[in-house]
């Protein structure tokens, strides 16, 4: 069948009324779910999922797909407006994000993420469109081996987040690698800094660990700030027409970087296992790398919340290519989607192409037009969101609270989430308190599984021989990325260094 | 203004409590059983194999119940979780859970689970996980005589997620003499994708995940390790066709926490019987790739408790070789 004949009457199903109240109401849950801390996208998934047993196959899908997209550009208003991602996607958006909003700019910073969401989310559909089955046939030539040096590269993220400090970045990436290790050994099934509790065998999960670290923290600092009778609005308000406009020179600045994060994005989502919070860091340290104002990144900068974003969202549609493709998610909400698919008696994977290929061409138009709905709704609503963080920090915080609770505890349904976000606050407190960089903690963390498992099989699959390592021409090309990386970051390092002494 | 806008986050957050959660107590004797909502609980994610067959079936069961069932997920510990917090529930007969054989009988021995199989009553099992040994689609090797020949001269890795796949590699070893070597993978995709990129030449895998790829060729199925045939290739001899007594056993079963109201466990196990029977449920199971198997909550019990046994003395000499 024509591709694009497909798509279209793909397209033409979807516009149907009793098709596109699904695709509306997806993104209405996913953004508000998204955008409440510790509701992910993935949640609004799985909430969805038993709904979706009473539908036909397009709205299920169309439904959940938008949700998963909507959620994960959701996650950034909260990020910009009151320094917490509801998502894990979000967490690289904080910095510059909630930087716009302090400076008045909640709503220009708002609509960067919401351009630069949907801006990745379609690029990466087109690519699954277009070329899916011969990306998903190469992807598979990532084994273990290759997954570690490519880990390895991610690594050296940690040493250019780490801001003032080397050291102290360092101790952020290593205190993540080794919260990492909690859990059951992923070789050998035993349970590892567990302390017998049966909660922690099954690891931290990292949307517990970011909320605590990074959310609850934050408030624990505010309170702290209110304690010394500091109290004023949450956000000032916009002083300009331009502070809350994404104006064309602001589009000039992100163009390229929305081009790089979501050529990164694509790859992330492709390579099954990594997931959005990983491609906004790397996308995030890729543009703050290419950027003409690396300075100005985590200031509040429009640059920063562009590429974080668009990164993402990128991971959306190219979570499906390994999907469809192979029947393999690319992260955790992907795989709640199998179960979607399941559900309406359909098996993602090689067979879904000849079996129902209609269905197939209705998800990408699903995926497409989801972009446009989200767009409308969010500029129909933002200026809400905006207003109700124009309020004073005191109202504001204790709702973050209970919302970070709720939500932590809601992922489980167990209490033990909620301690060990708590455990995670005090963390996070200690850390801002003494000026350690949060960030290279959290991106530690996300990468210690993932070296480990694949640093491990590669060693059991090839008898201890660490030449595996440098066994493929994709492993060279990776180490080679990493050396580069690595001198760019000292010389940037010594750069600055010289810069000081001048002073 | 600010009144109007902090009415609006109150009512987000009611949302928000909502959504988190949703238990209802109430307390009964057996004669008037159910008078309020089951609570069920699913020890694997929303959308799984394991969530659809059982919500399906609780699907079927309320009606005869009379009643609604929600379900819960309550995830992690490879399927331990769920249980413990079935353990821990009261015993009125309004929280049930899906405890499968592994969690009850085999995980106990390898992580430290704050229940045994005393702390639960047995409704029946409902379904049956199939397990299979598969090569990649460009494998050398046709057929399980052919590998297991290979294997005798030189050392095959083949990958599993977990026990109990490892013992039907360790009786084949022992049975030919051959030498397939257990790599563990921390799931299903990981071992997926490492089969289907050809980095591992064989795999002891579950029906549910890999069907698929046996369907389309790019994966091939050498046996059956579970005591019938794939439903997609009904041809592949089981194990034991093959003449080597191996069978790994995985079933889905439903308790209640110990101690019930006998008369309630035995509406539960009335109903719960009729809704295995139901088509529309077999339909669903199937449909997962799953094996419908329906056994009485006496015999689940009793191959629980005949397990936790075999596995005691089969860990322990794994435990030890670590």
């Amino acid at each position: 069948m024509d591709v694009f004949s497909a798509l279209a009457s793909g397209f033409g199903e979807i516009l149907q009324l009793s098709n596109l109240i699904y695709l509306v109401l997806g993104v209405v849950v996913g953004v508000v779910m998204g955008a409440i801390p510790g509701l992910t996208a993935t949640m609004a998934i799985t909430l969805i999922i038993p709904l979706t047993y009473y539908l036909t196959p397009t709205q299920s899908l169309i439904m959940l797909l938008a949700a998963y997209n909507a959620g994960n550009f959701g996650g950034s208003i909260s990020a910009i407006l009151i320094s917490t991602p509801g998502t894990p996607a979000a967490a690289a958006t904080v910095a510059d994000g909630y930087g716009l909003a302090q400076k008045g700019q909640g709503g220009k910073a708002i609509k960067t993420a919401l351009f630069s969401s949907c801006f990745g989310c379609l690029f990466s559909s087109i690519v699954l469109v277009l070329v899916a089955q011969p990306i998903a046939k190469y992807a598979l030539k990532f084994g273990p081996a290759e997954y570690t040096v490519l880990m390895v590269f991610s690594l050296t993220i940690i040493a250019s987040a780490a801001k003032k400090s080397m050291i102290k970045g360092l101790i952020g990436g290593a205190l993540g690698l080794l919260f990492g290790c909690v859990g059951t050994d992923s070789m050998y099934t035993i349970p590892r800094l567990s302390f017998g509790v049966l909660k922690l065998y099954s690891g931290i999960d990292l949307v517990v660990m970011l909320i605590g670290a990074l959310a609850v923290s934050q408030l624990l600092i505010q309170v702290e700030k209110v304690a010394t009778g500091w109290k004023e609005a949450q956000l000032p308000p916009a002083t300009c027409k331009d502070d809350k406009r994404f104006s064309l020179s602001d589009l000039k600045t992100c163009f390229k970087t929305w081009l790089r994060s979501s050529a990164i994005g694509c790859a992330i989502g492709a390579l099954p296992g990594l997931g959005p919070a990983l491609a906004c860091y790397i996308g995030y340290d890729a543009a703050k790398r290419g950027s003409k104002h690396p300075e100005k990144f985590g200031t509040g900068y429009v640059e920063g919340v562009a590429a974080a974003e668009a990164a993402n969202n990128a991971v959306v549609g190219a979570n499906m290519i390994p999907l469809l493709s192979l029947g393999v998610p690319g992260d955790t909400g992907a795989a709640v989607l199998i179960g979607a698919f399941l559900v309406q008696g359909l098996t993602p994977g090689p067979l879904i192409f000849t079996e129902s290929p209609q269905t197939v061409y209705n998800v990408y138009a699903g995926l497409i037009l989801c972009n446009i709905v989200l767009l409308l709704v969010v500029l129909a609503t933002y200026k809400l969101f905006v207003k109700l963080c124009s309020l004073e920090t005191t109202i504001i915080f204790p709702v973050v609270a209970i919302f970070c609770i709720i939500g932590v505890y809601a992922l489980n349904s167990t209490l033990a989430d909620v301690w060990i976000m708590l455990f995670f606050a005090v963390i996070g407190y200690i850390l801002m308190k003494f000026d350690f960089p949060t960030t290279t903690m959290l991106v530690g963390f996300i990468l210690s599984p993932i070296f480990e498992k694949n640093f491990r099989r590669a060693l059991t699959l090839s008898d201890g021989d660490f030449s595996t390592f440098f066994s493929s021409p994709l492993c060279w090309a990776f180490w080679i990325i990493t050396a580069l990386s690595l001198f760019f970051i000292l010389r940037g390092k010594k750069k600055d260094a010289n810069l000081s002494d001048g002073l | 203004m600010k009144k109007f806008l902090s009415i609006i986050l109150a009512c987000l957050m009611l949302l928000a409590a909502c959504t988190a959660c949703s238990n209802s107590e109430s307390t009964a004797s057996g004669s008037d059983y159910p008078k309020g909502n089951i609570n069920m609980i699913v020890n694997f994610s929303a959308g799984g194999g394991t969530d659809i067959a059982a919500r399906a079936m609780a699907d079927v069961a309320a009606k005869s119940l009379g009643t609604a069932i929600s379900v819960t997920n309550v995830t992690g510990g490879t399927g331990t979780v769920g249980v413990a917090e079935l353990a821990n529930k009261k015993n009125d007969g309004y929280t049930i859970g899906v405890a499968s054989l592994s969690p009850l009988s085999l995980l106990p021995w390898v992580l430290e689970v704050p229940y045994t199989p005393d702390n639960f009553e047995y409704i029946c099992a409902f379904g049956q996980y199939g397990f299979g040994i598969v090569v990649g689609g460009d494998s050398p090797y046709n057929t399980l005589d052919e590998l297991l020949e290979a294997a005798k001269t030189q050392e095959i890795k083949c990958g599993a997620t977990g026990y109990p796949q490892p013992f039907a590699m360790d009786d084949l070893n022992e049975a030919t003499g051959s030498q397939l070597s257990f790599v563990s993978y921390p799931s299903t995709t990981d071992m997926i994708t490492d089969v289907l990129g050809g980095f591992i030449p064989c795999a002891v895998c579950d029906e549910a995940s890999f069907t698929t790829y046996v369907e389309d060729g790019s994966m091939k199925l050498l046996a059956s390790a579970t005591d019938v045939p794939w439903a997609c290739a009904p041809d592949v001899p089981t194990l034991m066709d093959l003449g080597y007594d191996i069978n790994i056993m995985s079933y889905m079963g439903l308790c209640v926490p110990a101690g019930t109201d006998e008369a309630i466990v035995a509406k539960l196990r009335e109903a719960f019987e009729l809704a295995c029977k139901d088509e529309g449920f077999i339909e669903t199971i199937k449909n997962g790739n799953l094996v419908p198997t329906y056994m009485t909550g006496e015999e689940y019990e009793k191959l629980v408790y005949e397990k936790y046994e075999e596995y005691k003395v089969l860990l322990a000499d794994v435990n030890a070789a670590q």
